[in-house]
């Protein structure tokens, strides 16, 4: 029972993570089709953010450290945008792929030459590093964090996606880009605010592995990102729900695998969990929530 | 009337085309053997390795639409093959210890290594290929990238076969020049008679629209799978070349740097025409050659007292800006959508129809959006 709690702490905060980089992915995708490789740079911004912030100010207080990686995460999404992905609106699946594929490269040199190319430490408040115990169970704080944020954050998103004009006319956009157009919704808004929004999630993301490994490096965001990529898929590439779905159950898989795998398997455990997943879409090639129709 | 460079075979487009462009490789490697010092001579030798590689994910990539990041699993899974196969014995004694016994006293020559390197490749290929062709064209590319990962850990992972993340070394020097260019020319036969074939023909039709081919009959799915398998298998002859190029390798080398290096080459060029995968190569290969030497000429430079600080990743930064350029620019790449026989084909109509010499008949204008997507159409800014 104990254990059995453990790993389901374990698992829900990983797949947390994953999940909320997924659903931003997601978010982007469903509105103009864009499969922003570029994500992880936003996530690793945004960590950046938090290690100048810690190096700046004597002891930060923990809001601040956690604006400071969601405002990081808003602004670098939004002027990547505007400065890079706007030329390719409109776009193909593939040229659009491509443009933030060669983004998140150059912002990677970008990151070792201006910062470093060696990891940089982030001293967060001890208190994050401590545990408390439930009912007999040892739990860390980063964890329960992880888990409250990540809960937090999904709540928040979903009042907005259904509670508010600018919501609905996104879920509208992401049904139909184009009829929602003739219906008056302005496409600059939809997409600013698309990647508005993936880019806190991606700095409450930021802020959750950061918290957890203790440095940001100029690749931090790329594991991350290609993991929260196959989550999305698995769930069903511009499904919302299945984008946090398959977060979470990527979380489960790795975290299961890494306590049931005998010790001789466990270094091929990243690649058991991606063939489990790739089992998944043989199983389901439109992914867990995905359209059966959607196959262009 | 007809014009002789009019080449209504396909089989005949292709040797013409292939013949032009295994000229033009050929007399390169020859200006650069005579000429040239071994430094030269070693950077030609990876581009043609690079052709090779190139012109494999064309196969797949160019002829589907769908973007590859996970060919190089092949390329890696290729070297490692041929690097066991090929290497003495007496080496893999010290090298590889734990070897299964029936692998530790093989010692084929290149000839048969390559067959069965490309026998574990094309398993392999099956293996992925099934369930990515049933997978939508957006989702299918995340997907490669999935696969690029599980080789890289299982490379890594089984040490007693390929020494895991140390180096893997013995490997036999078999790739010379004409090694070299006899197989980027192969690559480029192979590439363009599929291009040309009924099947290549169907897929590019379903790389256009896809709806449209699948309507009209053509079975997507199973297209796209045959070109995955024929191209996995030119991007294992790649890494076959590379494995007896450099001799020592680990899978770092196999893994996301080279993948996007290639990716660029592609798109540079041209993924739609296999000219352009072969002169997106040369240009990217070029363009990384000059940021290599321009990195270590600029490292440890000194202005009077100021030393320099270090520079990082000159030739990724220039590969990401030659994509943004290309993407910014000029999407369906430098060589835009004709094969290089088709380019002299319609010089020589336009020369005689105009008669002046010059060339009136321009290269189709191909649209804004190059490969439209009927769920996400055209989103005006």
């Amino acid at each position: 029972m104990e254990l059995f709690v453990q790993q389901l702490v374990n698992a829900v905060s990983l797949g947390g993570v994953y999940a909320l980089l997924a659903l931003g992915l997601a978010i982007v995708f469903s509105i103009m089709g864009m499969v922003n490789f570029a994500h992880g740079e936003i996530m690793t911004l945004a960590g950046y953010a938090m290690w100048f912030i810690t190096i700046t100010l004597v002891s930060p207080p923990l809001p601040v450290i956690i604006l400071g990686a969601l405002a990081m995460g808003l602004v670098a999404a939004v002027l990547m945008e505007r400065i890079a992905f706007r030329p390719v609106r409109g776009a193909s699946v593939t040229t659009m792929l491509l443009t933030s594929f060669a983004v998140s490269g150059i912002l990677q040199v970008v990151f070792q030459n201006v910062i470093s190319p060696r990891p940089r430490g982030v001293q967060l408040p001890p208190e994050l590093s401590g545990v408390i115990t439930v009912g007999g169970i040892d739990i860390g704080i980063i964890q329960l964090t992880a888990i409250v944020m990540v809960l937090v954050s999904l709540g928040l998103i979903m009042l907005f996606l259904r509670r508010t004009t600018l919501g609905i006319s996104m879920r509208a956009a992401a049904q139909d880009f184009s009829v929602a157009r003739l219906m008056g919704i302005r496409a600059d808004r939809v997409i600013a605010t698309a990647f508005a929004i993936s880019g806190i999630l991606a700095g409450v993301a930021a802020f959750l592995w950061v918290a957890q490994r203790g440095s940001v490096d100029p690749a931090m965001g790329l594991t991350p990102v290609i993991k929260a990529f196959i989550a999305a898929v698995m769930g069903g590439l511009g499904s919302l729900p299945g984008a946090v779905l398959g977060g979470f159950i990527l979380g489960f898989i790795e975290i299961e695998l890494q306590a049931w795998l005998p010790p001789e398997i466990l270094p091929f455990k990243d690649a058991v969990a991606l063939v489990i997943v790739l089992a998944i879409l043989l199983w389901r090639p439109q992914g867990l929530l995905g359209r059966a129709t959607d196959r262009a | 009337m007809r014009s002789r460079l009019t080449l209504d075979s396909p089989v005949q487009r292709s040797l013409f085309g292939t013949g032009l462009l295994g000229t033009i490789l050929t007399v390169g490697a020859i200006f650069v053997l005579v000429l040239l010092g071994p430094p030269e001579q070693q950077v030609t030798i990876n581009f043609l390795i690079a052709v090779v590689a190139v012109v494999g994910f064309q196969v797949y990539s160019g002829n589907s639409g769908i973007l590859t990041f996970g060919h190089v699993a092949f390329v890696g899974i290729a070297a490692y093959a041929s690097g066991i196969l090929t290497m003495p014995p007496a080496i893999k004694e010290q090298a590889l210890p734990n070897l299964i016994p029936a692998l530790s006293q093989v010692e084929l020559p290149l000839g048969l290594a390559v067959i069965g390197a490309l026998v574990v490749v094309a398993f392999v290929a099956l293996l992925f290929g099934v369930p990515f062709s049933r997978l939508s064209a957006a989702a299918t590319p995340i997907a490669t990238l999935a696969m690029l990962l599980i080789t890289y850990v299982v490379l890594v992972g089984a040490a007693d076969i390929t020494r895991g993340s140390q180096t893997f070394y013995g490997v036999p020097p078999l790739t010379g020049m004409g090694v070299a260019v006899a197989a980027a020319i192969l690559a480029i036969l192979v590439a363009r008679l599929f291009r040309e074939s009924v099947p290549g023909l169907r897929l590019r039709a379903s790389r256009e629209d896809e709806l449209a081919a699948r309507s009209t009959g053509v079975d997507v799915a199973r297209l796209r799978l045959v070109a995955w398998m024929l191209s996995a298998l030119v991007v294992g002859l790649s890494g076959v070349l590379l494995a007896h190029n450099l001799t020592a390798f680990s899978p770092k080398q196999f893994y996301l740097t080279l993948q996007f290096a290639l990716v660029a080459m592609l798109v540079v060029g041209g993924s739609t025409t296999v000219t352009g995968a072969v002169g997106g190569t040369f240009l990217v290969s070029l363009l990384l050659e000059l940021a290599r030497r321009a990195e270590s000429a600029l490292n440890g430079l000194a202005i009077g007292p100021i030393v320099l600080p270090q520079v990082f990743g000159l030739q990724e930064i220039t590969l990401g800006l030659v994509i943004l350029a290309v993407m910014y620019r000029r999407r369906e790449g430098l060589f835009g959508r004709l094969e290089v026989d088709e380019m002299l084909a319609r010089w020589w109509a336009g020369r005689r129809k105009g008669g002046n010499g010059k060339a009136p008949v321009e290269t189709p204008q191909v649209p804004e959006d190059d490969w439209p997507d009927p769920e996400h159409p055209t989103v005006a800014s």
